[in-house]
């Protein structure tokens, strides 16, 4: 501003221009007055600092002057300026990105308001610019976010829905919609008990009563009846949505598909078994052509002499009891790898342990690992997946030969566990666990054996298969000394 | 007509050894059995001027079969040895290396062939 016009002001004139130069300092967003020839008449501090520009660069400025080319092009300014000069209406709410040299973009929030004097004439327009930077990059996140929450639900592999307060159904994801065999348009603002089985719905109704009054429900396994009619267990977990004020605006439930589960489940059981063979096969090979070589022999030495008559009765015995043998050991093979049934039965846990020991007893000998039984003659029968535990031992006996590549020796011991339950220990004399290694020896995968050799499976499905039977396992280990493998199942299942 | 040569059979199978036995004994030969490495070497000590030929499980109950007839070859070079098991095939490495370093002098895998034995025995110890 001129001393000049500052002269010829009035007293007020002059306080009302303060206070203005003052507001225009103080309020935090930029601000230019441009007159008609779309110069700059003021710009407050806000403006400068952010444009990195002095008064002097900025006052007096034609607006193209001011503004990168690029910015004018896209928001056509200097065309909106004329425009409010002409009509005297402001322009409101538009959206610029603004980067001054060396620094980040930035996004404005714009607005064009016109001064007009006593005459109703237009005498200045002032551009307010507000940073709405940070805003606009919460607004991103929020989006993303949601975004990101929608593509978690919908790539979920457990149902997931959610209901209003009564229990009617709002939205159903696609996992929902693969397992009920209904598309959520078909169920919208039904009750969820429409896809209950009939003999779960009135659980289902208090379940839904219950939560409108804050009870939250987890793990509880209701039948899903299909769209074919076909009935699926499910477990489902709700949980409540509240507001800000605590009311419940909603239901949200995940269901997960049990028999989905456990088909996985027996699944992996089955490829580790397979694995476990694998890790046999050489034993078995042994096995089988030791029997085979002998009735092979046998027959061929019946064949070249066939007079000598001792010979012929001793060779027909030796075929006889090689082919029997080889077909047992076949048998037991095949009574491994039949997949599991899910039918727990009673077992003699001293019989699971013996009929493991003779898949691989003759590999332990070879080994030079002595095996010694502790077998308590009077244990009780537990129910269990007798293949699975067999499963399970198996892992115990290769683990314990893999630690004694010098041999040792291998003590079983079965024990009643007071009342309740049974102990079955697998104590070895071989390398040990290293304490660094003990937690992580049932993580699948871990494995210490040189690759090709060990899967690292071996422990965890072990412990699935114990923990399928309710049980636990322990580890005992000294490196140099030797480790010792507790299980321990419960007679009964709950 | 010059005598068949000696045979010592290893192998922890009985019966394994009856029938090598029984094939080796129709032949004409001679015949020794033992069925563990321990038993083995202590016929091999007792009578190792006349035995010329090994028949040898690679997987004993007390000594690694390699290893027994490494021994077998350091201090009884003139004894013919045939490894004969169920456990390698014949292109495995085990094997193949072993004939290679002349660790052995023939092989022959469970089950067998009779005239597998005697064309063995034919080219690793010829009868004069
Ligand atoms: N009896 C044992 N003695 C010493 N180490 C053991 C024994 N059992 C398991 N381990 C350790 O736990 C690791 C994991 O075992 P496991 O899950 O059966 O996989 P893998 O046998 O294929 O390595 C082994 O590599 C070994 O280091
Ligand atoms: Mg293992």
């Amino acid at each position: 501003m001129k001393s000049t016009d500052f002269d010829n002001m009035s007293l007020s004139e002059r306080k009302y221009e303060r206070l203005c130069t003052m507001i225009f300092s103080c309020i935090p967003s930029s601000l230019l007055m441009f007159d008609r020839n779309l110069r700059v008449v003021i710009a407050n501090k806000n403006f400068l600092e952010k444009s990195r520009r002095t008064e002097y660069e900025t006052v007096g400025k034609h607006v193209d002057e001011i503004f990168p080319s690029v910015i004018l092009q896209y928001t056509r300014l200097s065309e909106r300026i004329r425009t409010v000069f002409e009509t005297s209406v402001g322009d409101r709410g538009r959206e610029m990105y603004y980067r001054s040299p060396g620094l980040p973009t930035r996004v404005y929030y714009y607005n064009l308001t016109p001064l007009i004097d006593n005459q109703g004439v237009v005498e200045s327009v002032m551009l307010i610019m507000d940073d709405i930077t940070q805003q606009v990059s919460l607004r991103e996140k929020v989006r993303q976010t949601e975004r990101h929450l929608a593509g978690v639900v919908e790539s979920a592999n457990d149902i997931v829905t959610s209901l209003d307060p009564k229990g009617m159904i709002l939205t159903w994801n696609n996992a929902a919609e693969r397992i009920s065999g209904y598309i959520e348009r078909e169920l919208l603002s039904k009750p969820l008990t429409t896809i209950c089985a009939d003999t779960h719905k009135a659980t289902l109704v208090s379940i839904i009563e219950g939560l409108s009054r804050g009870k939250t429900v987890k793990h509880i396994e209701l039948g899903l009846k299909t769209k074919t009619g076909k009935i699926i267990p499910i477990s489902w977990s709700f949980a409540l949505m509240r507001d800000d004020a605590q009311a419940v605006v909603g239901i949200v439930g995940v269901g997960q598909d049990l028999a989905e589960r456990r088909e996985l489940e027996s699944q992996l059981f089955h490829s580790a078994k397979l694995a476990s063979l694998g890790v046999m096969a050489g034993g078995i090979a042994h096995e089988i052509r030791n029997p085979l070589g002998i009735s092979s022999a046998a027959a061929q030495l019946l064949l070249e002499y066939p007079e000598n008559e001792t010979l012929r009765k001793e060779c027909a015995q030796k075929i006889y009891s090689g082919i029997k043998r080889a077909s047992q050991i076949i048998e037991e093979l095949l009574k491994f790898v039949r997949p599991s049934e899910g039918r727990f039965e009673l077992t003699n846990i001293n019989d699971a342990v013996m009929e493991t020991l003779t898949l691989i007893e003759k590999q332990l000998v070879l080994m030079r690992i002595e095996i010694k039984k502790n077998l308590d003659r009077h244990i009780p029968l537990i129910e269990s997946e007798k293949n699975l535990l067999k499963q399970a031992f198996l892992n115990m006996f290769l683990n314990a030969a893999n630690a004694m590549p010098d041999g040792g020796t291998l003590t079983l011991t079965t024990a009643t566990d007071g009342k309740n339950g049974v102990l079955i220990t697998f104590k070895d004399t071989g390398c040990g666990i290293s304490s660094e290694n003990v937690d992580k020896i049932f993580d699948p995968f871990f494995t210490t054996m040189p690759v090709g050799k060990g899967t690292g499976l071996g422990l965890s499905i072990t412990y699935s298969i114990i923990k399928h039977h309710e049980g636990a396992i322990l580890v005992e280990s000294a490196v140099g000394k030797g480790t010792s493998f507790t299980i321990k199942l419960p007679i009964k299942k709950s | 007509m010059s005598e068949k040569p000696r045979v010592l059979i290893v192998d922890d199978e009985v019966d394994m050894c009856w029938a090598l036995e029984n094939i080796l004994m129709l032949e004409g030969y001679k015949t020794h059995t033992a069925t563990s490495g321990k038993e083995g070497l202590e016929l091999i000590q007792q009578l190792h001027l006349n035995i010329s030929l090994l028949f040898l499980d690679v997987k004993l109950p007390d000594i690694d079969g390699l290893k027994f007839a490494d021994f077998v070859r350091q201090h009884y070079p003139k004894i013919k040895i045939i490894i004969i098991t169920g456990y390698y095939y014949r292109d495995s490495d085990p094997v193949q290396q072993g004939l290679a370093n002349n660790l052995f002098d023939g092989f022959i895998g469970k089950p067998f062939n009779i005239s597998e034995i005697r064309s063995t025995i034919e080219t690793i110890a010829p009868s004069q």
